[in-house]
C-alpha cells in the first residue's frame, strides 16, 4: 500500500456532504464505529499477520556521535540500564490468578453492577471473579501484542532514521522491546494459564497504520508518543494497584525502559516538527487524534465480553455513557500523551485543532502534567537496584 | 542540527544526498502470534547474547595514545612482514608506478590502507545494523525476533566502536567502497527474508569475521586488539544465528529455490573477490586503478591474501548444504575461486558449542581476553 500524504482529512466531512461542521464528539463516541471492526474476531486462528513495509532504508555517512547531545545521553543511559528477563525477576513466585487482580474502582464497579440497564447487571459473584481474571489475561495479552508492535516499529526506526545518534539509541530500544515481549509472554504462559486473547482489533489497525506509513517521523509519533505514552500510563496504573510481587516488579522494570522510549520520541520529534509547515503539522495532529481514539477504544475490552457471552455493542454503549466523573482510568490513560503532544507543539499548531479534539474526548485536563522528555531518569528503578546491589 | 559546517539540513540538496544513501525496499513486516519458544538453539543463543553485552564507553581504554605510523612500523618489525604488504610485494616490479617508493612512502600507504580497512568495517557494520533491524521486522519466528534484537544492539555498538577509533585515533576515514555498497543494496532490496540472512549473516559477517581475525593477528596496537576481540566475540554469535536459522529453512526448500540461494551466495562472494586491491587508495597517490589492474592479474591478488577472507564463508556454506546441492555447483565455483580448501574448517555454530547447554558460569564471567568457547580465527603465518 502506498501512503497518501493526507490519509484522514476526507473522512471528516458531514454525512450529507454539506459544509456543516463535522461532529467530532459523536464520531468519537459512536458505538457502531467502535464495534465495526471485526477483523481480529475472524482471524483468531491465524499465526501470522503481514504488513507491507515500503519505507526507504537510510544509511548515514555522518558518524559524529553526540551531535545530538540529548539523544547521546539517552543512549549511554540505555546501555547501563539493561536487565535480563530471566535473571532479574523471580520466576519461582507462585501466582494465584484470582489474587493478582487489581482492586477496581468501587464506583465504577457499582455503575456496571447496580444499574438495571447494564449488560453486567445480572452477574453473580463467581461471574464477577471470572470477569476479573479474564480482564487481567486480556490486559496483559494486549500489552504483550503491543510490545511486539513496538519491537517491529523500533526496528523500522533503526532502518529509516537518518541520524546516527537516533540509530544508536533506537538499537537499544529494539532489545528493550524484545525483553518486554519475552516477560509478558512468560508471565501469561507460566502464571495465568496461557495467552487467551489475540490482538485487539483497534490496537492491530493502529499498529498497521504506523508500520505502513513511509514517513519515518510517523513511526515515532504513532509508536513512541501515542502507543508507548499510553503504555506508560497503563502500566503505572496496574503497578500501583496490584499486590502480586512478581507482576509488580516486572511492570516497574518495564516502565524504567518505557520512560526512555517516550523521551526518545519527544526529543527527536521536537527537532523534526520545528521545520514542518502548518499543513504537515495538521497531518500529524490528525494522526495523533485517530491514534488516541483507537487507543481509547481498545480499552472497551470487546474480546472479553464476546468470550463471556455479554452483548459487545451494548457493553460499548454502556461504557461510553458512563458519567464523566467515573471515567478515571479511561482518562488517566492520556496523562502522558497529552502533555507530550503539548511539548511537541502539536496541541496548538494551526488553529489548535488537536486541543479541540482532546477537549472533545475529555482529556485536555492533562496538558500541564509533567512531560516525559526529562523524567526518564526518575523512572529508572533498574539503575537504582544496581546501585543498591553494588553497595 | 547545531553544527556550523555545511550539513544535512542545508538547502543544498546535493550535500544532503552525499551524507545519506537511501535504499528503496518493499518487504513484508510479519507479526507472529505464536509466542511459544520452541527453537532451543536460538533460545540458547539469545540467553548467551544477553549475558555477553559490553559498552564501548566503559570496556575499552580510550586513553591509549595511538601513533599510526609507529603502529605500522612496529607491526612490520614484529611480524617480519614489510609495511604495505601485500600490495608492496606484488607491485615492487619493473615498470610499476610504485617501484621507486621508499620505506617511508610504504609506511604512509600502509597507514592509509589501515584507515581504508577500518572504514569499510565501519560502513559494513552500519549495513549489518540496518539488515538486522530488517530481519527483526520480517522473520516470522519469535525466537529469531528475540535473538535478532540483541544483534541490532551489537551492530550499533560496533559502528560506535569503529567510528570512534577512526575519529579519535586515525588520520582519516574513507567512504564506502562500491562493491560493499552494491552488495548491501542487493541484500536490502530483496523481499525474501531468508536472503537477508544468507547475504548478511553468512556472507558479509563471515567475511568480516575473517578480516577482523587477520587484522587482530597482525596488529600490535593494544586498543585496536581489544576492540577487535570484543567485536569478534559478538560476530561469532551472528554467524551462528544465520546457520541455525537457515538450516531450518533450507530443510524444506524446493530444489529450484535452493538453487537460487546457491547463485546468490556465489554472486555475493564473486562481488567481494572482484574488487581491486586497495582501490580506494591508489587515486590519492596519483595512480589510476587501471594501472594497478594491468600489473596485477586477478589471480595474483586473489592467491596472495584475499582467499583467507573466505575461510568462514566456505565451511558455513557447506554446513548449509549449499556446496553440494545440484551436482556440487557451488563447490565448482569455489574451486574456480581457489577457496574450496576451507570447506572443512571448523564452523561457527559448532565452535560456540550450541549443540550443548550454555555454560552459564563461563558466559557470566565473559572475558574478551580469554574467549573460551568462542572461536578465534587462525591467523595466517607468513
Amino acid at each position: 500500500m502506498t501512503t497518501t500524504e493526507n490519509p484522514t482529512h476526507e473522512s471528516y466531512s458531514a454525512d450529507d456532504g454539506s459544509n456543516a461542521e463535522f461532529d467530532f464528539r459523536s464520531y468519537a463516541n459512536d458505538p457502531d464505529r467502535i464495534t465495526d471492526f471485526s477483523r481480529s474476531n475472524s482471524e483468531v486462528n491465524s499465526l501470522i499477520s503481514v504488513v507491507e513495509d515500503n519505507a526507504d532504508a537510510i544509511f548515514t555517512w555522518r558518524y559524529d556521535k553526540g551531535e545530538r547531545a540529548k539523544l547521546d545521553k539517552l543512549y549511554e543511559k540505555a546501555k547501563t540500564s539493561q536487565w535480563n528477563g530471566q535473571t532479574d525477576l523471580d520466576w519461582s513466585i507462585d501466582v494465584d490468578p484470582y489474587a493478582v487482580l487489581s482492586p477496581s474502582d468501587p464506583n465504577e464497579v457499582a455503575y456496571f453492577a447496580e444499574n438495571p440497564h447494564s449488560p453486567l447487571h445480572k452477574l453473580n459473584e463467581a461471574e464477577w471473579a471470572e470477569v476479573g481474571v479474564e480482564s487481567m489475561n486480556w490486559s496483559l495479552s494486549q500489552f504483550m501484542h503491543g510490545e511486539q508492535g513496538a519491537l517491529l516499529c523500533t526496528a523500522k526506526i533503526v532502518e529509516t532514521v537518518p541520524w546516527i545518534d537516533a540509530k544508536y539509541y533506537a538499537a537499544t530500544q529494539v532489545v528493550d522491546e524484545a525483553r518486554h515481549v519475552e516477560v509478558f509472554a512468560q508471565y501469561l504462559d507460566q502464571k495465568l494459564g496461557g495467552i487467551k486473547y489475540p490482538v485487539n482489533t483497534h490496537l492491530e489497525s493502529l499498529l498497521e497504520d504506523i508500520l505502513e506509513d513511509s514517513r519515518w517521523d510517523m513511526t515515532y509519533l504513532g509508536m513512541q508518543i501515542m502507543v508507548e505514552g499510553l503504555a506508560l500510563a497503563a502500566f503505572g496504573f496496574m503497578h500501583q494497584t496490584t499486590e502480586e510481587p512478581l507482576l509488580k516488579k516486572l511492570l516497574r522494570y518495564v516502565m524504567s525502559d518505557e520512560a526512555r522510549h517516550v523521551a526518545f520520541g519527544v526529543l527527536s520529534l521536537q527537532e523534526v516538527y520545528q521545520e514542518l509547515t502548518v499543513a504537515e503539522l495538521r497531518d500529524r495532529q490528525e494522526f495523533a487524534f485517530e491514534a488516541a481514539l483507537r487507543m481509547r477504544d481498545r480499552f472497551m475490552r470487546q474480546e472479553v465480553w464476546e468470550r463471556m457471552g455479554v452483548p459487545v455493542k451494548d457493553m460499548v454503549k454502556f461504557t461510553l455513557e458512563m458519567p464523566e466523573e467515573l471515567k478515571i482510568f479511561q482518562k488517566l490513560l492520556f496523562s502522558k500523551i497529552v502533555p507530550n503532544c503539548k511539548k511537541l507543539g502539536l496541541l496548538d499548531a494551526g488553529d489548535g485543532w488537536l486541543r479541540d479534539r482532546f477537549t472533545d474526548i475529555g482529556v485536555i485536563e492533562f496538558e500541564n502534567w509533567v512531560d516525559t522528555g526529562e523524567e526518564y531518569a526518575d523512572f529508572d528503578v533498574v539503575a537504582k537496584d544496581r546501585e543498591l546491589a553494588e553497595g | 542540527m547545531t553544527v556550523t559546517e555545511p550539513d544535512a539540513r542545508s538547502n543544498d540538496a546535493t550535500a544532503f544526498d552525499q551524507l545519506i544513501a537511501k535504499v528503496r525496499a518493499e518487504f513484508d513486516t510479519q507479526f507472529t502470534w505464536d509466542y511459544e519458544r520452541g527453537r532451543d538453539g536460538l533460545n540458547r543463543l539469545y540467553e548467551k547474547a544477553k549475558r555477553s553485552q559490553w559498552n564501548v564507553s566503559d570496556d575499552l581504554d580510550w586513553s591509549i595514545d595511538v601513533d599510526p605510523e609507529r603502529m605500522i612500523r612496529l607491526q612490520a618489525e614484529v611480524t617480519g612482514v614489510p609495511a604495505g604488504f601485500p600490495a608492496r610485494s606484488l607491485l615492487d616490479v619493473k615498470g610499476s608506478p610504485v617501484a621507486s617508493w621508499n620505506d617511508d612512502q610504504w609506511v604512509d600507504f600502509a597507514v592509509n590502507s589501515q584507515c581504508a580497512s577500518l572504514s569499510q568495517f565501519l560502513h559494513g557494520e552500519q549495513g549489518a545494523l540496518i539488515c538486522t533491524a530488517r530481519l527483526v521486522e520480517s522473520v516470522p519466528w519469535i525466537e529469531a525476533k528475540y535473538y535478532g534484537s540483541t544483534q541490532v544492539v551489537d551492530e550499533a555498538r560496533h559502528v560506535e566502536a569503529f567510528s570512534r577509533y577512526l575519529n579519535e585515533k586515525m588520520p582519516t576515514t574513507y567512504p564506502i567502497n562500491e562493491n560493499l555498497k552494491s552488495l548491501l543494496e542487493s541484500v536490502l532490496r530483496d523481499e525474501r527474508w531468508d536472503l537477508v540472512y544468507l547475504g548478511m549473516q553468512v556472507v558479509i559477517e563471515g567475511l568480516a569475521l575473517a578480516a577482523f581475525g587477520l587484522m587482530l593477528g597482525t596488529s600490535q596496537e593494544p586498543l585496536l586488539k581489544a576492540l577487535l576481540r570484543y567485536v569478534m566475540a559478538d560476530e561469532a554469535r551472528h554467524v551462528a544465528f544465520g546457520i541455525l536459522s537457515l538450516q531450518e529453512i533450507y530443510a524444506d526448500l524446493p530444489a529450484d529455490e535452493f538453487r537460487l540461494r546457491q547463485e546468490f551466495a556465489y554472486e555475493a562472494c564473486d562481488q567481494i573477490r572482484r574488487r581491486t586491491l586497495n582501490a580506494e587508495l591508489w587515486p590519492n597517490y596519483g595512480i589510476a586503478n587501471e594501472e594497478i589492474e594491468a600489473l596485477l592479474p586477478k589471480q595474483a591478488s586473489q592467491q596472495s591474501f584475499q582467499q583467507i577472507l573466505f575461510s568462514k564463508i566456505v565451511p558455513n556454506c557447506k554446513k548449509l548444504g549449499l556446496l553440494d546441492h545440484r551436482d556440487g555447483w557451488l563447490r565448482e565455483r569455489f574451486q574456480e575461486m581457489h577457496v574450496i580448501q576451507f570447506e572443512d574448517w571448523e564452523n561457527t555454530a559448532e565452535a560456540l558449542s550450541l549443540e550443548g547447554p550454555v555454560n552459564d558460569e563461563a558466559a557470566r564471567s565473559f572475558d574478551p581476553e580469554n574467549l573460551e568457547g568462542v572461536e578465534i580465527i587462525e591467523t595466517p603465518t607468513r
